[in-house]
Order: structure tokens, then sequence, then C-alpha cells
């Protein structure tokens, strides 16, 4: 009742996982009829599962080749080579980095130190000294769109807050547990104390320090939550599940907020197995500048606003907050071109211009008070 | 080979997280089974490789889209293809491929720790017919087996149906098969 071809296209369909619950049981039944066959389905199970050799090493090295490639056709300036697990920069190279590394953040503070003066001599004496007092008994610190605000805690830990960021504490601060609560981004520098360890609250996830520098960039709305540790060592707590991960300087942990979009994503395919929802976690390094070895997550503390290869929707973003502009595109597609720059003192309509003159023909703009409409360029639909 | 559930959380990552590390892992994963695949079209190593490295210059460069991509290791080894093609027809005028042309070699590990049924005898023999195999029905066995694609991904890949699929694959473990019977055959007397 079967024909002897059959059997084999079934034997296929079970290794390559083809195979239908009724097929499997066709194949079962055909089996109990001719035993003889099971010799045959044990020695294809093996030749199955027998992998041909692959070399791994062989794939590593032309990964490092393909870096090259990249980087010589001026295709990523800062991706990284694999090494052992890909992550693992030598013990020369980061003491060497991290020295340079201190050595600009106390330049930062003493610059950020000698303008706090300034501003306080020159005119918003009143709003600061308000400010200062609110630091000392309220427990709510925040910033406007568009201003950045340096903040000393009790306990010496140094706090620099961005753009429309929020930092609560406890009226307690210092006493037993120093406990913070951030919305938005902000670079800490924690004093050292072992018996009171620091910890920091956002929506997604908890982090632990004895005393560190780190970055952390938490803003509601946006599709991921940013932790990028200078120096020191912390311990992320991911608030969904439980997990605890343990980061060492240079690194940085990325994490998705929106859980929305990957269970749409996993539930489309059509092999729609147990769906688990949890956020993606990516560790990766810090992206460092190859012109100043200038680090992209903590570049705004000194003032500087960057981008590296980022997407102009990302751009778009960060340039709202930081001169309290709002932008919107009146094509999607521009959201996803990307861009390289660095800027200081410019202002909103230099750095378009310059983002204009990186990669000529791509956008136009329009400044109407506060609001920037970006708009394909006319000669792009040639 | 990498499970389509890994590939599609790293291919999140590379989306959502920008993440290097994710884009060095599907590289070295996928890799040298892309490299197989183009070599059987292009029949030369060098290039095949140049092929390839433009394949994942593009994921790069086209990182922030690719999280639309329902069946992401199907769209590697389809813009493998297409580039390979794309090269043919450049330098050589030739943009179609026959099935038959595309050949490759297979050769299974003569020692696996695991396995307890065949020798390495066996394997020789093994390796020895799957490579005797027509090269089209190669080919099919060699992703189904290797690269582990669903049936459905070899139709569209390489414009086939799924009942030539099963036709072939057939034919590859009849001829597997008989060449170890053969074997046991000659143990026994």
């Amino acid at each position: 009742m079967y024909s002897s071809e059959h059997i084999w296209v079934m034997m296929a369909r079970k290794l390559s996982n083809e195979a239908s619950p009724s097929e499997l049981a066709e194949l079962e039944e055909y089996l109990r009829q001719y035993p003889e066959f099971n010799y045959s389905k044990e020695i294809l199970q093996d030749v199955w599962n027998n992998k041909s050799s692959t070399n791994s090493q062989y794939a590593e090295n032309r990964y490092k080749d393909l870096v090259q490639q990249m980087k010589n056709r001026g295709i990523n300036k800062e991706i990284f080579i694999p090494t052992d697990h890909f992550i693992q920069p030598e013990e020369t190279v980061k003491t060497t980095f991290l020295f340079k590394r201190r050595f600009l953040i106390i330049g930062t503070i003493a610059a950020s130190m000698l303008a706090f003066i300034i501003i306080l001599i020159s005119k918003n004496s009143f709003e600061l000294n308000s400010q200062i007092a609110e630091v000392q008994f309220k427990n709510e610190i925040s910033t406007k769109i568009g201003s950045k605000s340096k903040l000393l805690l009790p306990d010496g830990t140094t706090v620099w807050l961005n753009s429309s960021s929020m930092l609560t504490y406890d009226k307690n601060y210092g006493n037993s547990i120093r406990e913070v609560s951030l919305s938005g981004e902000a670079f800490f520098d924690v004093v050292k104390n072992a018996s009171k360890p620091f910890i920091i609250h956002t929506a997604k996830l908890d982090i632990k320090v004895l005393g560190t520098a780190f970055n952390v960039k938490c803003y509601p709305g946006e599709k991921t939550t940013e932790t990028s540790l200078i120096r020191g060592s912390i311990e992320v707590t991911l608030k969904d599940r439980q997990e605890k991960i343990k980061m060492k300087p240079n690194e940085k942990l990325v994490i998705n907020n929106d859980e929305i979009s990957t269970q749409n994503l996993v539930s489309s395919s059509t092999q729609s197995q147990t769906v688990i929802q949890k956020p993606i976690i990516s560790l990766s390094h810090l992206s460092i500048l190859k012109l100043d070895s200038t680090v992209v997550e903590t570049a705004w503390v000194q003032n500087r606003l960057v981008f590296n290869g980022d997407t102009f929707e990302d751009i778009a973003l960060k340039m709202e907050r930081w001169y309290a502009v709002k932008i919107t595109f009146t094509d999607e597609s521009l959201k996803l071109k990307r861009f390289t720059g660095s800027f200081e003192k410019e202002s909103v309509v230099e750095a378009l211009e310059a983002l204009q003159f990186s990669s000529p023909f791509v956008f136009s703009y329009q400044i109407k008070n506060d609001a920037i409409i970006i708009s394909k360029h006319k000669n792009l639909n040639k | 080979m990498i499970s389509n559930q890994e590939i599609k959380d790293l291919q999140l990552k590379l989306c959502d997280c920008n993440d290097q590390h994710a884009f060095a892992q599907i590289y070295i994963a996928c890799m040298p089974n892309l490299l197989k695949f183009s070599k059987s079209i292009i029949k030369n190593n060098e290039l095949a490789e140049e092929i390839v490295s433009d394949v994942f210059i593009n994921v790069w460069q086209n990182r922030a889209e690719i999280g639309k991509i329902e069946n992401f290791k199907l769209y590697l080894y389809v813009s493998t293809k297409n580039t390979s093609l794309n090269y043919l027809s450049r330098h050589f005028r030739k943009n179609v491929i026959s099935l038959e042309e595309m050949s490759m070699n297979i050769s299974m590990s003569p020692y696996n720790p695991e396995q307890l049924l065949i020798t390495s005898e066996a394997v020789n023999k093994i390796n020895f017919e799957i490579n005797k195999l027509p090269p089209r029905c190669k080919l099919i066995f060699k992703l189904a087996k290797e690269d582990r694609l669903k049936y459905n991904d070899i139709a569209q890949l390489l414009n086939i149906s799924v009942n030539t699929i099963d036709n072939q694959m057939a034919i590859a473990l009849k001829k597997i098969s008989s060449a170890i019977n053969f074997n046991l055959k000659k143990i026994i007397h």
C-alpha cells in the first residue's frame, strides 16, 4: 500500500523538521510494517546530525578582513574586531585609555565649576541659588529642554543632568543608603563608599554601584535605555526579569524599551512558537570618535553634541533636546539617513548646514520659530 | 548552523541597538555556508568571498531597515544568490544559471564523538555517495541538512516546487542508505 519512494520522502521530511503530525504517524506505521527500515532510519539520523566540519577561526579571520575593508571604504570608522568572545579589550590599551578619560573628566570638572561661578556672578544668581536650595531640601531636580545642569549630592557625588531630565532622591539620601531615580539622561561620578551602595532606579532597570563614572540614558518614549560605563564596575538589574548584568569599563548596555515592536516581529513569523516577551539586550563597546578619542556617549557632559553614524531620526531627537526645537520630517526615508558630526558652540542653523554640507542634496529644511521641517532635497528625486 | 530564533534575536539587536557584536555573530555563523553557496554559482573562491562581503556590508549599511525582514536567513541567501548572478551577468554576460551547474562538495567530519553507529569508514563511503549525487540533488540536500533551511525557503531560493524538494531529498536519502546497507552486508559476510 505504500510506494517505496514515499518512505524516503517521509524520512527526509522528518529529518528536516518538515513533517506534519499525520506524516509522522504515517512514518511510524510504515516502520512497524517494515522493521528493516529502522536501521536505515537510525543511520540517516546520525548522518543528518553529523555536521560538515566548519572552521570558526576561518570565519573570524574573514570578519577581521571585512572590518578592515569597511574601514577602507569609510563605511564604519569605529567598528571593532572580535577577539575571543568579541569584547575583551587588551589590558594595556584599557589603562592608557582610562588615564586619558580621567584627565578629561578632571578637566571637565574644573571647566564646569568655572562656568558655574561665572554664571553665579553674572546673571541668574537668584535662580541658581534657589536650585542649590532645592538640592538640599527638596528631592526633585529637573532640567528644561535645551539646558543642562550639574549638581553635587550631599555625599560629594557629582551628577551632570542632560536636558529635559529629572533626578529625584529621598530626603534621607546618604544616611543609610544612597538611592536616586532618573528619567532622561545623566552622567554620574559616584564617590566611593562601600558601606553605602549607590542605586539608580529607572523605568526599565536598576543600577547598583560602589564607586564609578558612567552615563545613563532613559528618556521616556525613546526606543532604548542605555548604560555606558567609563570606569569602575556596576551591576544592572533588569526589572522585567530579575536578571543581573555586571558591566566592565568601556562597555555599553542597551535594552529595548519597546516590547510591542519585538512582539509583532516574533508573532508575525508563521511558526508561532511560545512567544516569550522580553526586552532585547545588547552589550557592546562604547563608541569612540577616531579624531580625538571622544567617547560619544558622554560627550554631552563636555558640552558637545556628537553623532557617530546615528540615524537622522535619533539625531533629530538629540537636537530637539539640545536646542529646544521641534523637528519634523516630511519624508520617512530621511529618518534612516546616517550622519557623523561633532558640535560645540554651533547654533541649530549652523549644525543643520553642516549636516547638509556633509551629504549634499539629501535634505532641505525650513525654520519657523522653534519648529524645523526637514524634507527631501529637490535634486534627490532626479 | 544557527537557529532561526537566534538569528531573529541578533537581527533585532543589530537593527534596534546598532549592535556590532550581533553583526559579527551573524557573520561568523552564516558566512561559511553563504560562501559555499556563492562558490557553487561563481566557481571561484576569491570572487565568492568578495560577494559575501558585499552582502554583509549591505546588511550593515541598511541595518535600520532589516528589522522589517521577516525571514532574515532566507534574505541572506537570496542576496548572496542575486549578488552572485549580478556578477556573472556583468562579467560573463550570463544571467541565469541552471541548478545542474551549481555544484559543491559536502564532506561530513570523519569523527563525531556523539555518534555510535557510523564508523569512519562508513563516513567516507557516505561522503563518496553524497558527492556522486547529481548537482541539483546535492545542492538541495546540502541546503536542508547543513544550512538548515526550511523546504519553503529552499523552494523560494532555487525557484523550484516543494514537491521537487521532496523527490530530490528522497533520492539523496535512498543513495546514502544503500551505501550503508552495502557496507553492512560487507561486515556481516
